[in-house]
Parts: C-alpha cells; structure tokens; sequence
C-alpha cells in the first residue's frame, strides 16, 4: 500500500530540491561579482548577506563591460544628522508630503523614499510619522541594502 | 491506442497547459523581479521562517516553476496539480476578501480539478503507462 505513493514521495523531494537550488543560485547569483585576475582584488562578495565571506578566485582577463552606474541620491534634509527628535515631532510628519520615522532610535526622513520603495509605496507610507522599528526589522532586519539605504535618509536620533 | 481526439478530451489538456503556464508566467517574474512581489510575503511568514521575503519571493517562484514544468509536461500530473492547487488556495487565504484573492480562489480550484481528472494523453504519465 505505501509502496504505491513511494515514487510520488521521491518526486516531491526532488522537485522541491530543485526549487532550493534555483532560489539560491537567484538570491547569491546576482550578487557575484567577478573581477579579472590581473585585479588586485579578486573577490567574489555577496551584497545582501549581512555577514559576507569572501572567496578568493581566479580568472582569465575578463574586460568589465559597463561601470555600475551609481544610484540617484535624495536631496539631503537640511537638518544636522546629529538632531534629536521626540515621538510627537516626528507625528507632524505623518503623510507623503512629509514622512518622517523613527527606526531603532534613529529619526529618517523618507519622503523621497515612498515611490522608489522596491516593495511599493504602501509599506513606506504605513511608517509615516510612528516608530516603524517592528515593522522595519520584521522585513528587514540584517539585511545590508535596506539598512544602507536607511542609513542615507537619517536626519537624527530619537529623544 | 487511439488517434482521433474527441472534443471532450481537448478539454483537460487546455486546462493543464493553460494552468501550467499561468504558474510558469507567476515563477517567473517572482524569480526576476522579486522586488515586485515582497508586499505580497505575510509578515507572519517571515518571522516564522527566519529568512529574508526576498529569499520566500525566490523559492516561491522556483516552486512555481518546478511544478509548472512539471504540469506543463505531464509528469506527475496529478501531485503537481495538487501541490500547485493547495498552495494557490493558500495564497488566496491569506488574502482575504479582493479582487485578487476572488481571481486566485478561480485558479486554484481549476487547478484542483485537474487533480481529480488525472492525466490526459498528452501528458508523459499517458505515455509512460
């Protein structure tokens, strides 16, 4: 009788391995970087992974085909980074015209950041004028990009 | 074995092809632009998991791909079906009450009824019965 559903059983786990495989080779391959051996650093580093290992590799003369092209930058806040602000001050700030946060202490004003948000606008404007730190870590935490990005928006501490 | 194809067996094989290629589009784009689809990852599910939405994003569209391949061409058809059809119903749950969700419950259970038609000749289990 459990005979009869063994292959089936086998193809499941196989499949499913397969679907491991092609999610790690998408979520680590795009963010291999090859350099030609004649570089002096001839790494391999994974972008997202919070603690990168880096891998020493060889290659033959690679010509690099295009520069990254450096992201766009929101136009910073005219505040000092070094400002403190209170719960009620970043409330003020609640909407898209201004959006302001606070993250694990730190006080971001992400108003460019609302329609260039990868994961849609929504989740940024649900941020708007609250402490958002359970909601940034529960998606977010220890991953690199995200936390540089925030980095970049800070415009002071939580009082 | 038979070579005409009646009209009541074109039936199963539009819905099989057809179903396939709906999870094979789905797969990939969640492979390709996963950024599109985190909004879509419960929270819930991330915590569970411990791992990142983007790295759910990835597997969820390799499992779509996989087991759309595998509809697609027939092999297991019925197990495909039904993991493909389960996990759409899933998906649809977690939605709650959308247009969306109202679009995806109409796939899922055409899916499901594949899983109670079993194979059709086109498929390989066909051919290799």
């Amino acid at each position: 009788m459990f005979q009869k559903f063994i292959p089936t059983i086998i193809f499941i786990i196989v499949a499913l391995i397969f679907s491991v495989v092609i999610t790690i080779i998408f979520s680590v391959g795009p963010n291999i970087v090859i350099v030609p051996s004649n570089s002096t650093n001839s790494v391999i580093l994974n972008t997202t992974n919070p603690n990168p290992t880096p891998t020493t590799i060889t290659t033959p003369k690679l010509t690099p085909t295009s520069a990254p092209k450096p992201k766009p930058k929101p136009a910073p806040t005219p505040v000092s980074a070094t400002d403190s602000y209170t719960l009620s001050q970043i409330a003020q700030h609640g909407d898209s015209k201004s959006c302001w946060t606070t993250v694990n202490g730190g006080v971001y004003d992400i108003t460019a950041w609302i329609d260039q948000h990868p994961g849609g606008a929504q989740a940024i404007l649900g941020m708007c004028g609250i402490d958002a730190s359970s909601a940034y870590n529960d998606q977010h935490d220890g991953q690199r990009r995200p936390t540089d990005e925030l980095a970049s928006f800070k415009i002071g501490t939580l009082r | 074995m038979p070579t005409k194809i009646t009209s009541k067996e074109i039936a199963p094989i539009i819905l099989r092809i057809a179903m396939s290629l709906v999870f094979l589009w789905f797969g990939s784009q969640q492979l390709i632009h996963p950024s599109n689809w985190l909004s879509f990852v419960p929270d819930s599910v991330v915590s569970f998991s411990h791992l990142s939405a983007t790295i759910l994003v990835h597997f969820n569209g390799a499992f779509e791909i996989v087991f759309g391949l595998a509809l697609l061409f027939g092999f297991f058809t019925r197990t495909s079906a039904l993991l493909l059809g389960l996990h759409l119903f899933n998906i649809t749950l977690s939605l709650g009450l959308s247009a969306i969700a109202v679009r995806d419950f109409g796939l899922s259970m055409a899916t499901l009824a594949i899983v109670f038609y079993g194979m059709d000749r086109f498929c390989l289990d066909y051919r290799m019965s």
